[in-house]
């Protein structure tokens, strides 16, 4: 059984004009510009290739997939060869056999003859085609000059290049350019010296690689090979899911021998990913068999006993007993649940049910609190709704492209390439960050504009571009007066041509010069189409909110809402933090973004739900956890959350959860959090859950069970045995069923069931009876909210200033290796790249310091301090230091302020005054 | 600081916090009354308008005109 996609040779092409042509006597008509190899591709006369794969534009190298085409000389290549009106294709002729036997015949003479314990037997393009041709003799011998004692590297921990098997088709070294633009692979030397080197010379660890995978997918060999198969042999079997890490959401094909994962590889008819993956996605899914699993319930009286494992009807008991208690001591709202980003649009939903209806309160909130929470607020404020307005493959129409606090090439690597090609195409780059992102310059690539604001100034530089575009007269009137609130225009209007938001009288606020400033905002608003994209360097201030409002101004105002290549796109950090606000999560709103204090929503869910829900919103986490500090908030359920680690000031979190009398830990892991848990219940890795992610293009997408949950239980299951046990039953005999109680509750999911995903792949909310297969662009004839609403953003300075002890400005951030917390890349070998969080300073604040490249250092803040290595970087200015969070042992957020977005509370990570000094090791 | 002291001082920050934030051109009580309505909770109202009633001088004026919206 095969378990592979069938490839096409070229990509598909799309124009008006349609050819009609015949291909050994059969007619097809497709596409002008379509390659007369995908063409018989489509009418099942598949041509011998060996260079061409429907992921990379056509190269016409091997010229093995001759034709003939009657009327023409020769015999063109296939791939290369556009297809025309009335053309007569034949693509097997005794000519034909003849010259590719011959090329088949040259290939294999310098192949090393191994195939029946080669790692790709069964899998390998060059044993199909030597099939194909009717390959049965090799007349040369190995004798002379070849390349089969050529080295193997085996440097990357997840792939092998063994350069014996390498036939020099480009394959590879054409996936990194086209589809990756790391271009860290090249062909070096010429003529039968040619081989395939790292643009460095050096080892694959050692180069620019990326290791997204692009290169051992294209590869039709052995030459490039994952690890894994080379262990465990080909695939037998496939499931189709969607990866759990970044809020790209990318589809994967997870291949199976017996119930064994052998590999993930990234799905071509991924909505999300067309195709691509990063090393994430692609490699670093070990964690989910890692021997730190905690697979079966623990319960425990005090945080200071051991763990007691038991089953799981005594650790549901054991959790319902004492939230009741904790109820009937010190009332209903005493308790609460924070829902996960990481966990599937049902899961999320049963813990929000279970805490509005079963607990009796409103206090749930989720870790979209600590991340995009201001997206939420500020988007619903201006546009109607609290999601991005586009799809990723909008970015292919975008002129201009504005990215702010975000860093796309590390922390959502699959659309950063897609936002890379774009780029190299010739739209224009907007960068607004401290920092000089990779998009600042790397291959190919510069940004027109690089805006290195000071930390905590986002909402004046983005007030200084909107007031170029007010008095230089670039505003959309059209668009504003058709589309918008025309008196909420004039108010802004007014308001932000005041003198005191102009470039000029903002430059020493924010460090940018009023100049670069003015040619930015005129580049945006004057493009034709603007896309403005960001991420937590914009929602992690203390103006967040603001500043998502501040973006959503500068659109409506230059018209880049409502069509394709423009826009305002939130990049969410995790997988499912969009489908995880979506779900009611916040204690303010029941899924669909509803409040609960409407009466005609909460009427619904009363209805639905048999209970009487409570009008008022609940506690925030923050609130939750000040609460438990002053003895009010004593217990507390946490879904596939690390608070412990990733929440700001992490001695307050930690003071909060030790004055807890029940804290639940739904994990895989025992986290930091978990230290203070009385009942752990295992969760499931997203390779053993059913149910659907939604990602940061508002893309709900399935993910299926690809083993059994390790725990014997779903995760969503134990949440409705709890609740049950609290005496509000669940009954859902699977999550398909809950996924059609969400669609009946929620107006935006009305069209939205599992059958209708297994049929199309994915749809993008808002998907219902006017948009049955959802809506890729948001806002395109009217406003969510009807009109467009500008509203005016003061910039207000944060109280996190630097002062004469705390000089320097620390702001923090990811990593492509790593993943938040780090909980599951750390458990991969993703540690290679960085085992570690490392400070990055400038060399002059280095240098004042007495601090060496590699020096251990301590970093304190008014709240805490730490100590990690020092690196030296350009990337950053003078008076800012940066550095990640991945690794608990450096706990960064130890350091981390309690401030925070003044309309959301989320945690102004962005900015933390602080000084380092040198320190002579890692212990404090 | 004990917990009761710490959450009444944090709650000072983020109504301040409040007043001073909110759009300009409205009136800046009701915004912050309608805010404060929206997202926090009856206990924390409640809290805020003990805090209003005892030490108003640790609040920006706006925000004790708020205080007396708040249903």
């Amino acid at each position: 059984m095969t378990v592979y996609e069938r490839d096409l040779g070229t990509p598909a092409v799309s124009a008006e004009t349609q050819v009609s042509l015949t291909i050994d006597g059969m007619p097809i008509t497709v596409p002008e510009g379509t390659s007369i190899m995908r063409a018989a591709a489509l009418v099942n006369a598949a041509i011998p290739k060996l260079c061409a794969t429907d992921s990379l534009e056509a190269f016409g190298s091997c010229r093995l997939c001759l034709v003939e085409i009657e009327g023409r000389p020769g015999t063109p290549a296939s791939c290369t060869t556009p297809c025309q009106e009335g053309m007569t294709v034949n693509t097997q002729t005794p000519r034909l056999d003849k010259l590719r036997k011959g090329v088949m015949e040259l290939y294999i003479s310098d192949h090393p003859l191994d195939c029946l314990t080669c790692s790709a037997n069964g899998d390998c393009e060059l044993q199909d085609m030597a099939g194909a041709v009717g390959l049965r003799e090799v007349r040369y011998s190995d004798e002379g000059e070849n390349h089969l004692s050529a080295g193997k590297d085996e440097s990357n921990p997840y792939f092998t290049f063994d350069a014996s098997k390498c036939i020099v088709c480009s394959r590879c070294v054409r996936a990194c350019s086209e589809v990756q633009g790391t271009f860290a692979l090249t062909i070096a030397g010429r003529g039968f010296g040619s081989e395939v080197s790292t643009a460095k010379g050096t080892d694959f660890l050692a180069s620019d690689c990326v290791s997204c995978g692009a290169c051992v997918q294209a590869c039709p060999t052995a030459t490039l090979q994952e690890k894994s198969v080379i262990d465990r042999g080909v695939p037998s079997r496939k499931v189709k899911t969607t990866c759990a890490y970044c809020g790209v959401g990318c589809s994967f094909t997870a291949e199976l021998r017996g119930d064994e994962l052998v590999r993930m590889v990234p799905d071509k008819q991924g909505g999300a990913n067309a195709g691509h993956s990063c090393v994430k996605g692609r490699f670093a899914w070990g964690y989910a068999n890692h021997e730190d699993r905690i697979t079966e319930p623990m319960i425990r009286d005090s945080i200071d006993d051991e763990w007691r494992v038991v089953g799981w009807e005594e650790a549901i008991q054991f959790a319902a007993d004492r939230l009741k208690k904790i109820q009937a001591d010190h009332g209903i709202d005493a308790i609460g649940g924070i829902t996960s980003s990481r966990c599937t649009n049902e899961e999320v939903y049963v813990v929000q049910k279970m805490v509005r209806a079963a607990f009796g309160t409103n206090n749930v909130d989720t870790c979209a609190r600590v991340c995009h929470s201001p997206t939420g607020y500020g988007l619903k404020q201006t546009f109607g709704t609290s999601a991005g307005t586009q799809d990723f493959a909008s970015v292919q129409d975008a002129d201009a492209i504005l990215v702010i606090g975000a860093n796309p090439t590390d922390a959502h690597p699959v659309f950063g390439s897609r936002m890379k090609r774009r780029l190299r195409e010739g739209a224009e780059l907007i960068v607004i960050d401290p920092r000089a992102i990779d998009l600042v310059r790397s291959p190919h690539i510069g940004a027109q504009h690089h805006l290195q604001l000071r930390p905590g100034t986002n909402v004046a530089v983005v007030n200084a571009m909107a007031h170029v575009v007010v008095t230089e007269g670039w505003v959309a009137e059209e668009f504003v007066n058709e589309r918008c609130d025309v008196e909420s225009f004039k108010a802004w209007e007014r308001f932000i041509a005041l003198p005191e938001n102009s470039p000029e009288a903002l430059e020493e606020t924010t460090g940018v010069p009023a100049a670069a400033v003015r040619e930015a905002a005129e580049t945006y608003a004057k493009a034709g189409n603007g896309a403005i994209y960001y991420g937590l360097g914009v929602t992690e201030h203390s103006q967040g909110s603001t500043m998502v409002m501040a973006m959503a101004n500068l659109a409506m105002a230059t018209g880049n809402i409502g069509r394709p290549g423009v826009g305002v796109n939130p990049l969410r950090g995790q997988n499912n933090v969009q489908g995880s606000c979506d779900m009611g999560s916040f204690p303010h709103e029941f899924a669909g973004y509803r409040h609960v204090s409407d009466d005609s929503a909460r009427a619904l869910f009363d209805s639905a739900w048999g209970v009487s829900l409570r009008g008022e919103p609940g506690m925030r986490i923050p609130n939750m956890l000040d609460a438990a500090v002053a003895g009010k908030f004593r217990g507390l359920y946490v879904q596939g959350e690390d608070i412990a680690q990733s929440d700001p000031n992490i001695h307050h979190v930690e003071a909060a959860l030790k004055a807890m009398d029940c804290v639940i830990v739904q994990d895989l892991f025992l986290n930091e959090t978990a230290r203070f848990a009385h009942i752990f219940l295992p969760g499931t890795s997203f390779l053993e859950k059913d149910g659907t992610f939604t990602n940061a293009e508002r893309r709900i997408n399935r993910v299926r069970p690809v083993v059994p949950p390790l725990s014997g239980m779903s995760e969503w299951g134990v949440t409705c045995a709890i609740s049950e046990a609290m005496g509000y039953p669940m009954p859902y005999a699977d999550a398909a069923e809950i996924m059609d109680e969400i669609a009946a509750l929620t107006p935006t999911f009305a069209g939205v069931s599992f059958a209708l995903l297994d049929e199309v792949g994915s749809v993008q909310w808002p998907c219902n009876g006017e948009a049955p297969m959802g809506t890729p662009v948001m806002h395109e004839q009217r406003f969510v909210r009807g009109e467009g609403q500008f509203v005016t953003t003061p910039y207000v300075p944060t109280d996190e200033r630097s002062t004469r002890r705390y000089p320097l400005l620390l702001t923090t951030g990811r990593i492509l290796s790593q993943y938040n917390v780090g909980a599951q890349t750390r458990r991969t070998e993703n540690t290679v790249w960085h085992a570690e969080d490392i400070l990055d300073i400038h060399a002059a604040d280095a240098e004042a310091r007495g601090v060496a490249d590699g020096d251990w250092i301590e970093i304190s803040s008014r709240v805490g301090s730490t100590r990690m290595r020092a690196r030296l970087s350009d990337e950053i200015p003078a008076g800012v230091v940066y550095t990640t969070f991945h690794h608990p042992v450096s706990g960064t957020n130890v350091i981390t302020t309690d401030n925070s977005d003044w309309a959301t509370n989320c945690p102004e990570y962005k900015v933390t005054a602080v000084e380092v000094r040198p320190s002579m090791g890692a212990g404090l | 600081m004990s917990g009761v002291v710490e959450q009444d001082a944090r709650l000072v920050v983020m109504a301040n916090q409040i007043a001073n934030n909110v759009p300009v051109g409205g009136e800046v009580p009701q915004q912050v009354a309608d805010h404060i309505g929206k997202f926090w909770t009856g206990a924390m109202r409640a809290d805020l308008k003990r805090i209003a009633e005892h030490s108003s001088d640790q609040l920006r004026q706006e925000v004790v005109a708020a205080v007396a919206l708040l249903a």
